[in-house]
């Protein structure tokens, strides 16, 4: 990497402080100025700079959008903005942290509406709120750095705020309904994604398992046999290994047959002219570290002495059963290209069936612009 | 608009002929004799908030070694602005002198 190619780097790095619309307009200009400050010789731009950039972002970023009570109505009751802050809210609507946010949201209302009655009943229930929160606020994030899962989300939300509204003028380059690409998550991606959550969740809820004290166990209530409740009781290692050892074979069988499948429909699948597979392995490995510990912390608490394991035999015996499909599954999209997406490996090796050709979708496009016609 | 320092630095950058980005902050520093260096985050601020008050426009635009140049011109509105303040800073210099020209009386 050139010397010139490191300080675009390091200064795009800064630069993200910009809002989107602002950078695709004057990005470029300023990365310009920014060379020309450095000097030749820099390789990154200078800590005191890019907090400069950095501050003048956020001034910009703040200064791009709405009034503060235009903000609040959309950020908390999801109002449509006016017609001149619609390409802010196209920006926030396609935003890396679109769904986190509305998440905060969802949480700060039901913040306001339970936390002062749970505090005037019993302050100590306050206590399990605040745990909600947090695996609620990391749901959001991993919902966000899962690009595709949250498209449907998208979707509906740029609808409702960036469609026009009867009675509104519609002018050349603002948004209107229109036939888009069918957003699919990579079948690369996905299955490795898939195998790297099954083979993690295999990892900790296994041992989890065979260290638990006591599992549950089913049992006919005594006053009626139509009944069926759990109790708890200490199973024997052998019954346990036994249970995991079924559940992996399972698992093997249904992969071998999901092979076969594949290696006959997938070479023969048809072609999707109505579809774009996306799908970034950065973002979703961040998500694994956002969840893992949170699932590594569940798992060790059902191992203490006084606690009846749940989670951790139910995840097990899931995670045995479909880990190898998942490998088989990832195995099959090493040499395809990049139009198979993981809803045809479901439908391949789940159903056995050929993989269905997407159709366009209706989603929101920009009005076309007219051009002058240019003199030859 | 108040105009700070920095904003007023700008302005007169621009008054005697269009500038690009890196041509306005050396401009700046010769009039202000080498004490005001402005960096590229507020050097933008600064421009962002001038064309939206239509006191500077964009002029032109070209790319010189790879690097994309847009030069910015005063418009008769941020000449206006920029003459009024010089006016301004011009009779507070001139009752400044006078005020330091008096006798001070009263002093230890």
């Amino acid at each position: 990497m050139s010397d010139t190619d490191q300080f675009d780097r390091s200064a795009r790095f800064w630069l993200r402080a910009y809002p989107v619309r602002w950078r695709s307009v004057r990005g470029d200009e300023l990365l310009g100025v920014l060379r020309d400050l450095a000097g030749p010789e820099a390789t990154r731009l200078s800590l005191r700079e890019g907090l400069g950039l950095l501050r003048s972002g956020w001034v910009t970023r703040w200064r791009d959008g709405p009034p503060l009570r235009t903000r609040l109505a959309y950020r908390l009751f999801d109002r449509r903005v006016p017609v001149a802050h619609r390409e802010w809210v196209r920006d926030d609507i396609a935003g890396r942290w679109f769904l986190t946010r509305r998440m905060m949201r969802t949480l700060l209302i039901w913040a306001g509406i339970f936390v002062p009655w749970m505090a005037s009943v019993d302050p100590h229930r306050l206590m399990p709120f605040a745990v909600i929160w947090v695996p609620a606020l990391a749901l959001g994030v991993v919902l966000d750095v899962a690009p595709p899962a949250n498209d449907r989300v998208r979707t509906v939300a740029a609808a409702k705020h960036l469609l026009p509204r009867p009675g509104e003028r519609a002018v050349p380059g603002g948004f209107t309904a229109g036939l888009a690409a069918r957003i699919r998550i990579s079948a690369r991606t996905g299955t490795l994604l898939l195998v790297a959550t099954l083979g993690f969740g295999a990892a900790i809820w296994v041992p989890a398992t065979m260290l638990a004290s006591s599992l549950p166990v089913p049992r006919t209530c005594p006053t009626s046999a139509a009944c069926l409740s759990f109790g708890s009781q200490s199973w024997p290692e052998g019954l346990r290994l036994l249970t995991l050892g079924t559940a992996l074979g399972v698992g093997v069988l249904a992969a071998s047959v999901a092979a076969g499948r594949f290696a006959r429909i997938l070479p023969a699948r048809p072609a999707q002219p109505s579809r774009l597979v996306v799908g970034h392995l950065g973002r979703q490995y961040a998500a694994l570290l956002i969840v893992g510990p949170l699932l590594v912390w569940q798992a060790r608490g059902e191992t203490l002495p006084a606690q009846t394991a749940v989670i951790a035999p139910l995840g097990a015996v899931l995670t045995l059963v479909l880990l190898p499909g998942a490998v088989t599954a990832w195995r099959a999209t090493r040499p395809g290209p990049a139009d198979l997406a993981l809803v045809d490996l479901w439908r391949v090796g789940l159903l056995g069936r050929v993989p269905q050709i997407d159709d366009p979708v209706t989603g929101v496009v920009r009005r076309p612009v007219a051009t002058r016609p240019g003199r030859p | 608009m108040a105009l700070s320092e920095q904003t007023y630095l700008v302005l007169l950058a621009l008054a005697d002929e269009p500038r690009h980005g890196y041509g306005v902050v050396q401009e700046v520093r010769t009039l202000s004799d080498d004490r005001v260096k402005l960096g590229a985050g507020t050097l933008y601020g600064i421009l962002d908030r001038l064309v939206a008050a239509g006191q500077a426009e964009v002029s032109n635009e070209v790319v010189v070694e790879g690097r994309l140049r847009r030069y910015y011109r005063l418009t008769p509105g941020g000449r206006a602005v920029v003459e009024a303040h010089t006016a301004e800073l011009a009779a507070l210099a001139r009752r400044a002198r006078r005020v330091l020209a008096r006798p001070a009386f009263g002093g230890v």
